[in-house]
């Protein structure tokens, strides 16, 4: 990160799913997805958003990129405040940001071929300008994710899941878009395929200098592809730090369990493990103060009653957590 | 390895897909063993016969699928040519099984306590109080809370994991010899998968259950077993300690593997090793060693001939070329 240029804000994100139900459906609650956001991400860096399945990352990824209405809140995209602005004039913003699936079954259309699920983006925001130039950039987005010029032809059913995903993400290079929201791309894949996808990932970065935001649950993943990683509990961001700091010296006690309850494959290294007590609460009912605490080692009184202060307690490192600094 | 010791054995085990015009051969001449108490993991990527390999133990295979060679000896008794009415009397008595999915193997009518109460009626004689003492205890042995309110909840009232804590009181309900578990981490979180890992290792101690652990998370095969088979397109590929394998993995799919998880690699940078190509389709498997169209290393032999076990170090056995001037080629291990 040599220059340190805001791509993409959030402030106090929040996005609440309402509960209703009877007959004049009556709110009566609401799933707390994403509870009060604010994140920077950098030009040309790779954020890496982790956290278990239900505490909000994928709703958080897709409230930045305007798939979902935040409840709440603030997203800037260079500079621009694009919460509010109407679809027209969002739409050169669009282009800009694009979202590769977790899922590479369920996310491309079973009845367009490659070239026309490729193809869509084009004509959406009006790129090509003849027949001719599209086959050509349809084969050079293919060629660049690593499929062949004749593969255009076929449909998703004909692929495998890595080859599946490689769509996905020539889809999404079809824009030329700045800003990548990469929610769980390799989860579903393969272990000796997820090498080959990560490492796509990797060199399409270097190459048309993008920034993602990189969602996973798996921690190695995130360590390996990011610069900065951001942990998240229960809709709310609860430590952020550059990748080596956190992996090193987490301040979170969340962190630490996180950290620590991941199978390390070395026999050699097996040890006592930190493990977490009970479960992830509902979001519906979150707890007070720290939402953490009703899981955490060391919660005293103020955890149960004072919500904690996102926090810069070292240098670019922040935590959510009234005790951290003597955590270490 | 003595097959005295041996609590399971599984010899030359053949399980197709009897599709037209040629069987899918889903489980290709597999041998392994299982002594008391010990764990052994069975790990590769989808469609590599895992899961193929322990319905085939417990004979709950699909309607197309047939063994058709081979011997499961389970203390002595081949499980392959035992009648349908000894096979129910093994079945969740003395080898049961966990499944990956805890959601889709709860029948979401009936509460907890009642099914793992038919669990232990299914093989034993005992009185209602004693049945719902028992489950009381189970339910407290994996660590439910509160478990006489919890025993008459649905299973939907219960988290993943919780549920997997269900399944896993209702595996053990008989005190088995084998424990059979396919993937019973994969649909969890890490800090739950954390908690049932060391719950089994807490049984396994408590209980001296023998445990086939079949996962795809070389993690977990890591942190749980004593030794390992890994599995590629039907066959196992190397065979060895857990120790000898992380260490010095023999077959080029298991140091690929290994090579290509994150966070271990050092020196590249943000490139990872991989294993170029894809997992291969079932139906047209490679000639000559199933590995050979992805592998760096393949030779002319590889392309033609399927390699036997070569014994690489005291106890560790790969299906790979690479070692045949060892002259260590071995029939059986």
């Amino acid at each position: 990160m040599q220059s340190r240029e805001i791509l993409v804000e959030t402030v106090d994100l929040v996005k609440h799913f309402p509960l209703s139900s009877g007959l004049f459906k009556r709110v009566k609650g609401a799933v707390k997805a994403v509870d009060g956001v604010s994140i920077k991400v950098f030009k040309g860096e790779t954020l890496g958003l982790v956290g278990e399945s239900g505490c909000g990352k994928s709703t958080l990824g897709r409230l930045i990129i305007k798939l979902l209405k935040p409840t709440k809140g603030i997203i800037k995209f260079d500079g621009v405040d694009i919460t509010k602005i109407p679809d027209k004039e969002f739409r050169p913003y669009r282009r800009r940001m694009q979202i590769i699936f977790q899922d590479p079954y369920a996310s491309l259309n079973p009845r367009l071929t490659v070239s026309g699920i490729i193809g869509e983006a084009f004509k959406v925001h009006r790129l090509v300008h003849s027949k001719q130039e599209q086959k050509e950039r349809i084969k050079g987005l293919l060629e660049t994710v690593g499929l062949a010029a004749e593969h255009a032809d076929r449909y998703p059913h004909e692929f495998s899941g890595g080859q599946r995903q490689r769509i996905g993400i020539a889809r999404a290079l079809a824009v030329n878009p700045e800003f990548i929201v990469a929610d769980e791309p390799i989860s579903a894949l393969d272990v000796s395929i997820r090498a080959q996808i990560l490492n796509l990932m990797v060199d399409l970065q270097e190459k048309f200098k993008l920034t993602y935001l990189f969602i996973a649950h798996d921690l190695s993943v995130i360590k390996h592809i990011s610069d900065r990683v951001a942990v998240m509990y229960l809709g709310r961001i609860v430590e952020l730090a550059e990748k080596n700091e956190l992996f090193s010296k987490p301040l979170h006690p969340y962190t630490q369990a996180l950290l620590s309850s991941v199978p390390v494959p070395d026999p050699e290294l097996r040890q006592d493990r930190l493990i977490l007590k009970g479960e992830v609460p509902s979001p519906i009912n979150p707890p007070t103060g720290c939402r953490f605490h009703p899981r955490c080692r060391y919660a005293k009184d103020v955890c149960v009653n004072v919500v904690p202060e996102f926090r810069e307690v070292l240098k670019e490192h922040y935590v959510e957590c009234h005790l951290a600094p003597d955590l270490q | 390895m003595k097959e005295s010791s041996a609590l399971l054995v599984v010899k030359d085990l053949k399980t197709y897909f009897l599709t037209k015009p040629k069987p899918i051969r889903a489980v290709d001449d597999v041998s392994f063993s299982i002594k008391q108490g010990e764990t052994l993991g069975l790990v590769g990527e989808s469609g590599s016969g895992k899961t193929m390999t322990a319905l085939s133990i417990l004979r709950l295979l699909p309607r197309f699928a047939k063994i058709v060679q081979g011997e499961i000896l389970f203390n002595g008794k081949d499980l392959v040519k035992v009648s349908e009415s000894e096979i129910r009397e093994i079945r969740g008595n003395e080898i049961s099984m966990i499944f990956q999915d805890p959601m889709t193997s709860l029948n979401p009518v009936y509460n907890v306590g009642f099914q793992i109460s038919e669990a232990i009626l299914a093989h034993k004689k005992m009185l209602r109080s004693e049945v719902s003492q028992r489950v009381l205890e189970l339910l407290r042995l994996v660590g439910i809370p509160s478990p006489e309110k919890r025993m008459k909840d649905f299973p939907h009232e219960f988290s993943g994991g919780m549920r997997q804590r269900i399944m896993i009181a209702m595996a053990i309900a008989c005190n088995p010899k084998l424990l059979i578990a396919d993937e019973p981490t994969t649909a969890l979180d890490v800090t739950i998968q954390a908690q049932v890992l060391e719950l089994m290792r807490d049984l396994r101690a408590k209980i001296g259950t023998s445990i086939l652990l079949i996962t795809h998370d070389l993690g977990v095969i890591a942190e749980m077993c004593d030794r390992v088979a890994v599995m590629y397109a039907g066959q196992i590929v190397e065979y060895a300690d857990v120790y000898s394998l992380f260490k010095n993995p023999a077959h080029p799919y298991t140091s690929g593997l290994l090579r290509s998880l994150p966070g271990l690699n050092v020196g590249l940078g943000k490139k990872l090793y991989s294993i170029e190509g894809v997992v291969p389709d079932m139906i047209n498997i490679p000639a000559g060693c199933r590995f050979h169209p992805r592998c760096e290393k393949a030779f002319d032999r590889c392309r033609v001939e399927v390699p036997p076990f070569y014994n690489v170090g005291s106890r560790q056995y790969a299906r790979c070329f690479l070692y045949s001037d060892l002259e260590c080629k071995v029939e059986k291990y």
